[in-house]
């Protein structure tokens, strides 16, 4: 999906230290981005963004001592929506994140990943990016990683096709 | 008076502080209404967001009332900056401090509509508020056909202590003028 031809919906900035003082954020911001997006009245993706922006804000929401702000960026194209969301770190949260995409690059299968993860959960380890494996999982969904060492940010990128 | 031209091509209106800012407040959000139409239903929605997010963020025997305050707060301003929006982006940014919230909205409007828009919030801002809207509540009783405007501000000021500021900024290129409208809203 090209940047340039890609129009602008919403553009959301969050302080973070606001945003971990209640769980419930989670839950809120990606109820109301979901319902913004929602331009093609299409109950199921409404429920598919709502999801994927709440696995990844809890995510974010575990590393609460990080300081800085969020940015969700959400653009589409035609029936196709595009999530950008860059997320401050320090050390020990940007080496989740590259240990969590190295686990998905390296699956050979999302379904696969997600159970082996959920059974690591029974025996008493509890993987945080859970859910964003559930998602892909379930969903379908591809999410991309990057990070940027200099402004000590990661990016989460989601391409949701809205037929 | 409330007004007072800070040179530049900028005007200030009632109580406006420039230190709060878009990039200093604990959540902003752009929206592009020139490119990606926004339906009315958006700003009751927008407010119930905002006012669900920072309800929460104070102790929790205020947050019925704080839930129904910023909503219908929110909802007036951003129902306002939609229909006056001209072009261009239009922002909304919260701030929470411990004994107020700070709302800063931005949006374009003509050049030709600020006088007149400037004249209503002065006159808005100079008068008692519980005493301008009996007024204009009379002024709607008496003639159904009038449309006298600023009654939810009025409402907002009389019944919840909230103070207004507007910053106008001319943009020198376009023919329009950026309009910051902030709402301070104590918090008791």
């Amino acid at each position: 999906m090209g940047e340039t031809n890609n129009i602008p919906m919403i553009d959301s900035n969050f302080c973070l230290t606001t945003f971990v003082k209640n769980w419930k954020h989670c839950d809120q911001t990606s109820n109301y981005l979901a319902q913004l997006v929602n331009f093609s009245k299409n109950q199921y993706h409404t429920r598919l963004v709502s999801t994927i922006l709440n696995e990844i804000l809890e995510v974010i929401f575990h590393y609460s001592e990080v300081k800085g702000r969020l940015t969700i960026k959400i653009t589409h194209r035609d029936a196709n929506i595009k999530i950008e969301c860059k997320i401050p770190v320090n050390q020990q949260s940007q080496q989740f994140y590259q240990q969590t995409f190295d686990k998905i690059t390296r699956a050979t299968n999302d379904s696969v990943l997600y159970f082996r993860e959920l059974e690591r959960g029974f025996d008493g380890y509890l993987d945080p990016a859970i859910g964003l494996y559930e998602v892909m999982a379930d969903y379908g969904v591809k999410i991309s990683y990057d990070y940027f060492a200099q402004t000590q940010e990661v990016s989460l990128t989601i391409f949701l096709d809205n037929e | 008076m409330n007004k007072t031209n800070q040179g530049g091509g900028t005007v200030i209106i009632g109580e406006y502080q420039k230190q709060y800012t878009l990039d200093s407040s604990h959540v902003r959000l752009q929206f592009f209404p020139h490119l990606y139409t926004m339906n009315w239903d958006q700003c009751s929605i927008l407010a119930d967001y905002f006012a669900s997010y920072f309800a929460i963020c104070f102790p929790e025997k205020q947050h019925k009332q704080l839930l129904s305050t910023i909503s219908y707060l929110v909802n007036e301003l951003f129902e306002n900056v939609l229909k006056f929006n001209v072009c261009g982006e239009v922002n909304v940014a919260v701030t929470a401090k411990p004994q107020e919230l700070i709302f800063l909205l931005t949006n374009q409007l003509e050049q030709s509509k600020v006088e007149n828009f400037s004249s209503l919030l002065q006159n808005l801002i100079s008068q008692d508020p519980l005493e301008l809207m009996m007024e204009k509540v009379e002024e709607n009783f008496a003639d159904e056909a009038s449309t006298a405007s600023g009654l939810g501000l009025l409402s907002l000021m009389a019944d919840y202590g909230a103070t207004f500021g507007w910053q106008f900024v001319d943009n020198n290129i376009a023919d329009t003028v950026t309009v910051k409208t902030m709402a301070r809203l104590p918090i008791e």
